[in-house]
């Protein structure tokens, strides 16, 4: 049994056994990040290739703050002709992470550093940054049968101890950061290297189309690090910690290079042994066709992804969409547009000449005249040109609130993305205060974009955010120029749903039924209300409450913790469709949801007596 | 002297304003093998390419396909971005079975008898048996350089897609009577991809005893077609890395995965007298920062300066786990390029914001199916130095 590795490497490096073993890993990284939907169900969240040192990479995944750093830094032919590779793992925590109070105090001082982030996109070329970060050790091994593995070698913490404690000093005084005796770093390396370790096999299994045939754990030997004031440093063993190596294999592959005592042994077609039985990244689905290799075969089921874009005329939402396309081609992406602007040839077709949008729809208004054939028009567009994004630009005048029950009947081919809605600086306050149309707009948002900021002064500016604040307290708010914002913060892996610099929980006044009104004199139609639950919710109660809610509800979404999951979970609602998926939430430290749309205080309420 | 409870608190407030700093011996983390140091190699290696008069770059086609979405619905019907290119079912390699269930070998079968010579009968067989014929255009450039002592050479990067296609442009531009008359020394092909490289029997009609440089990497598919391609003369497989062929023009060699199943791009590099850098690409898959880096790293040049730069410019396919490092990609400024010609990958609307945005960058003329004048299209041509 051998494994074709043609499809990530081609065979003049190929035929050299430690250029394949250093270059395997990456190149299988790099390939399955082509794709979209694939580096999103893989959990990246996004890659980087380190200028200062080609091969080396950078990568955040999902349920991680800080960014993961990956570098050969050893490589050489074996005597049976066969090849390795030693690579250093290293992780940048995040400054806001809790996992840094783990790491040392020297590497804390790093990390809250501004050009931190900065240095750690090339990593390699900072001596401090390996010695600081380094958690775990990856291992590749191929042989001249094509038969390889990878394996990570981590301890299960590293302790290092300050003998005579460790004292800081700062501007005013002098701070003892460690005492003497206590650890100056004890960081879970294991478990924060697992789950990049896990991607990468996932990743390696769906490029090379075949899944590991082998497994071995083993322990051994940690070792505890103290040093003193005088610089000194002794190694001693820590009896009460252990290292742990987990080797995985494909094709067969078997020379394992265990630890001293060796857990666990497996091999296909036996099943999987504890703890992986139930690891999915260890066993992901291989249709085994020959031109599979996109998100097919990992049974990705990947709907295109739908934004509507609202604005009043004039607000930008053309430029807005043309930035978006460019961006969404550079990465690979595709893009259908679906307009209909009320006395405009549309995004001319010369701008869209590339084709990238495609399908010219009769003008009129989305909302009314064209609601029954937009189903039709959109199965076409999906059919033809497999976009990843449809974006329905409405015109001006309508109200979302009216679109938001075709968007239901959508449902079965696109995943609902967002609201963005764009706002006039200039224009902007006048606008919303005279148009019932353009407060609906905003209140239904997932994203506000202020477009045309840098016409307006400062004065203006805080008055308009704190007005589109109370419309809609939790959308957060981008300011543009040219509607040049970069995508992918607004739709990308990383982007945040919600606003980030006030806290929703400073705007509704949480009421005795644990539900709060949110400011009512300018609406008179659609508003909009926070619930918080008491206490975690159950699974089967929150969906059934959710598909109990009555028509006049528009939106819902929020973060809840639910009962047995280990995420937080991110709700997503339009009418007749909830949507409850892993939020990349780490901390639990949001829990509400928001309820928009008529009689909204109604409708919470009966939806509170579920709980 | 204080405790501290959080760290994360206390380092927050401590390193904003004035430094903290550690007291105390902190020589111990060379404790490690695991922690020795793997610094990446910084140093500016500045080999000299030697210079150059001048370099001026001809358009021969830019459009390699003439509907995006023809080509992205060819893709995904496929299988995706990962699938082998000679798999599609593209021309010139059809078997008539439909998308994504081709191969080299059936497909050449069906030609192979008829190249180089006679191209209108293969490209006849191909529009029967192979997908979205129509569709393929090319790549192909004319890259003339003058030496310091006033000598001119002249050469090719890339040979395009389609035979028709290709066949029109090179007799548009001459290159047809050029490579007859033994006037241009060289062909570079850029990478393996379907549109730079699948129109080699094109220059092959013309002149098959010219050399072909092509970067390391390639399957044996693109090999064998060099081969079957009618093709005499001598195949030098360029090593990763850093090579000179004439006094003032090098190429240099990418190691990169590149979709639909291909390895490494060669991209040409000129230092041209008094002005500097100019780099001419094919799709610059290794991304434009590492494409700038690997110049200021490897390649001596004068005044230290990046003049101008040719061709597709491919922005990372990649999502940067930072956004704001997607917008510094596209920041070309910072690289201060005196000019630019761009086209083919760069995408329209990317080449208008630089235009928007005040760059350098030559227009062209949107003639012979090139679509904006943001591009440096089809018949154009820049000239350095």
């Amino acid at each position: 049994m051998r494994c074709d590795l043609s499809s990530i490497l081609p065979p003049s490096t190929l035929e050299d056994p430690a250029r394949t073993a250093a270059s395997l890993p990456g190149a299988a990284l790099l390939r399955v990040n082509f794709i979209p939907g694939v580096r999103q169900h893989l959990g990246w969240r996004g890659m980087h290739e380190c200028a200062c040192d080609p091969g080396s990479l950078t990568t955040r995944i999902a349920g991680f703050a800080g960014v993961f750093g990956l570098q050969c830094i050893a490589s050489e032919e074996t005597p049976d002709e066969g090849g390795v590779a030693d690579f250093n793992l290293s992780y940048f925590p995040s400054p806001k992470e809790e996992r840094l109070n783990n790491f040392s105090i020297e590497a804390g001082i790093c990390a809250m550093a501004d050009d931190f982030i900065e240095r750690v996109r090339d990593f390699p070329a900072f001596d401090d940054l390996s010695r600081l970060f380094t958690i775990a050790k990856i291992h590749c091994q191929i042989n001249k049968f094509g038969q390889f593995s990878l394996s990570l070698e981590a301890d299960e913490y590293t302790q290092i101890v300050a003998s005579d404690g460790l004292k800081v000093k700062t501007a005013t005084e002098v701070i003892e950061a460690v005492a003497p005796g206590e650890c100056d770093q004890n960081l879970d390396s294991l478990a924060c290297a697992l789950p990049f370790f896990e991607n990468l096999v996932a990743s390696m299994t769906h490029a090379v189309r075949t899944k590991p045939t082998n497994l071995q754990i083993s322990e051994g030997a940690c070792e505890r690090h103290f040093y003193d004031s005088t610089g000194g440093m002794v190694v001693e063993l820590a009896p009460d910690i252990n290292r742990q190596c987990l080797e995985i294999g494909w094709a067969t592959y078997d020379k394992f290079c265990p630890l001293e005592t060796v857990l666990t042994t497996w091999q296909a077609p036996a099943d999987l042994p504890e703890p992986y039985d139930k690891a999915s990244w260890l066993q992901a689905e291989m249709t085994g066709a020959k031109n599979s290799l996109d998100k097919r075969s990992l049974g990705i089921k990947e709907k295109r992804k739908l934004i509507v874009l609202t604005g009043f005329l004039g607000s930008g939402k053309t430029s807005f969409l043309t930035r978006f396309i460019e961006y969404q081609a550079a990465h690979n992406g595709f893009v259908a547009v679906v307009q209909n602007e009320i006395g405009q040839k549309g995004l001319d077709a010369s701008l869209l000449g590339q084709s990238y949008a495609v399908s010219e729809m009769d003008e009129g208004c989305v909302c009314c005249t064209l609601a029954g054939n937009l189903k039709l028009a959109l199965a076409d567009i999906l059919r033809d040109y497999q976009p990843d994004f449809v974006v329905l630009e409405t015109t001006g005048l309508a109200n979302p609130a009216n679109l938001i029950s075709e968007i239901n009947e959508l449902e079965d081919d696109v995943t609902f993305c967002s609201i963005t809605s764009m706002v006039d600086a200039r224009l902007g306050l006048q606008t919303l205060i005279e148009y019932e149309v353009a407060r609906d707009q905003v209140r239904l948002a997932d994203v506000v974009l202020l477009n045309k900021i840098s016409e307006i002064d400062e004065e203006n500016r805080t008055e308009l955010e704190s007005y589109i604040s109370k419309l809609n307290p939790v959308a957060p708010v981008y300011c543009t120029d040219y509607g040049d914002i970069n995508p992918a913060k607004l739709y990308g892996v990383n982007a945040s749903w919600k606003r980030e610099d006030r806290s929703v929980h400073e705007h509704g006044h949480t009421h005795k039924h644990h539900h709060s009104h949110h400011h009512t004199h300018l609406d008179d139609g659609i508003s909009s209300m926070i619930w918080k639950p008491a206490s975690p919710v159950a699974a089967k109660v929150l969906s059934e409450a959710m598909r109990s809610l009555p028509a006049n509800v528009l939106r819902v979404k929020g973060i809840i913790d639910v009962n047995d999951c280990d995420f937080p979970q991110l709700i997503q609602y339009v009418p007749g469709t909830p949507m409850i998926t892993d939020s990349d939430e780490t901390q639990k430290k949001d829990n509400f949801l928001i309820f928009i749309g008529k009689d909204i205080q109604k409708a919470v309420k009966e939806f509170s007596a579920f709980f | 002297m204080s405790v501290i409870s959080d760290r994360r608190s206390f380092l927050k407030g401590a390193t904003t304003g004035v430094g903290v700093g550690l007291l105390g011996a902190m020589g111990f983390y060379s404790y490690s093998s695991a922690r020795k140091s793997h610094f990446a190699q910084t140093d500016r290696k500045m080999t000299d390419i030697g210079i150059c008069k001048s370099v001026k770059v001809t358009n021969i086609s830019e459009t390699s396909w003439f509907e995006n979405a023809v080509l992205m619905g060819d893709i995904k019907g496929a299988g995706g971005l990962l699938v082998n290119q000679y798999d599609y079912n593209w021309p010139p390699f059809g078997n008539g079975k439909g998308l994504g269930k081709g191969s080299y070998e059936a497909g050449i079968q069906k030609i192979k008898h008829l190249l180089p010579d006679k191209l209108d009968e293969a490209w006849e067989i191909i529009e029967h048996e192979t997908i979205h014929s129509d569709n393929a255009g090319g790549f192909a450039a004319l890259v003339e350089v003058e030496g310091m002592d006033g000598d001119k050479h002249k050469f090719l990067l890339d040979s395009g897609w389609s035979y028709k296609w290709m066949d029109e442009c090179f007799k548009r531009e001459g290159i047809d009577t050029m490579l007859r008359n033994k006037e241009i020394e060289a062909l570079f092909i850029s990478h393996e991809h379907f549109d730079h490289f699948w129109g080699l029997p094109v220059t092959m009609k013309y002149d098959p005893d010219i050399t072909i440089y092509i970067p390391e990497g390639f399957y044996p598919e693109g090999l064998q077609y060099i081969k079957d391609s009618g093709h005499k003369g001598e195949v030098i497989e360029v090593k990763n890395g850093l090579k000179t062929f004439i006094p003032g023009m090098a190429s240099y060699v990418f190691p990169i995965p590149i979709i639909c199943r291909v390895f490494g791009e060669q991209s040409l590099y000129f230092n041209v007298a008094d002005k500097g850098l100019v780099s001419v690409t094919g799709c610059c898959h290794q991304g434009i920062i590492r494409f700038a880096e690997t110049a200021i790293k490897e390649i001596k040049y004068e005044n230290d300066n990046f003049h101008g730069i040719y061709g597709g410019l491919h922005i990372s396919p990649f999502d940067d786990w930072d956004p704001k490092y997607d917008d510094l990609v596209i920041s070309l400024r910072n690289y201060g390029f005196e000019k630019i010609g761009c086209n083919h990958c760069t995408g329209v609307l990317c080449a208008r914001k630089f235009v928007t945005a005040g760059y350098p960058v030559i227009e062209g003329t949107a003639r012979y199916r090139s679509k904006d004048k943001a591009y440096l299209g089809n018949g154009d041509v820049i000239t350095f130095g």
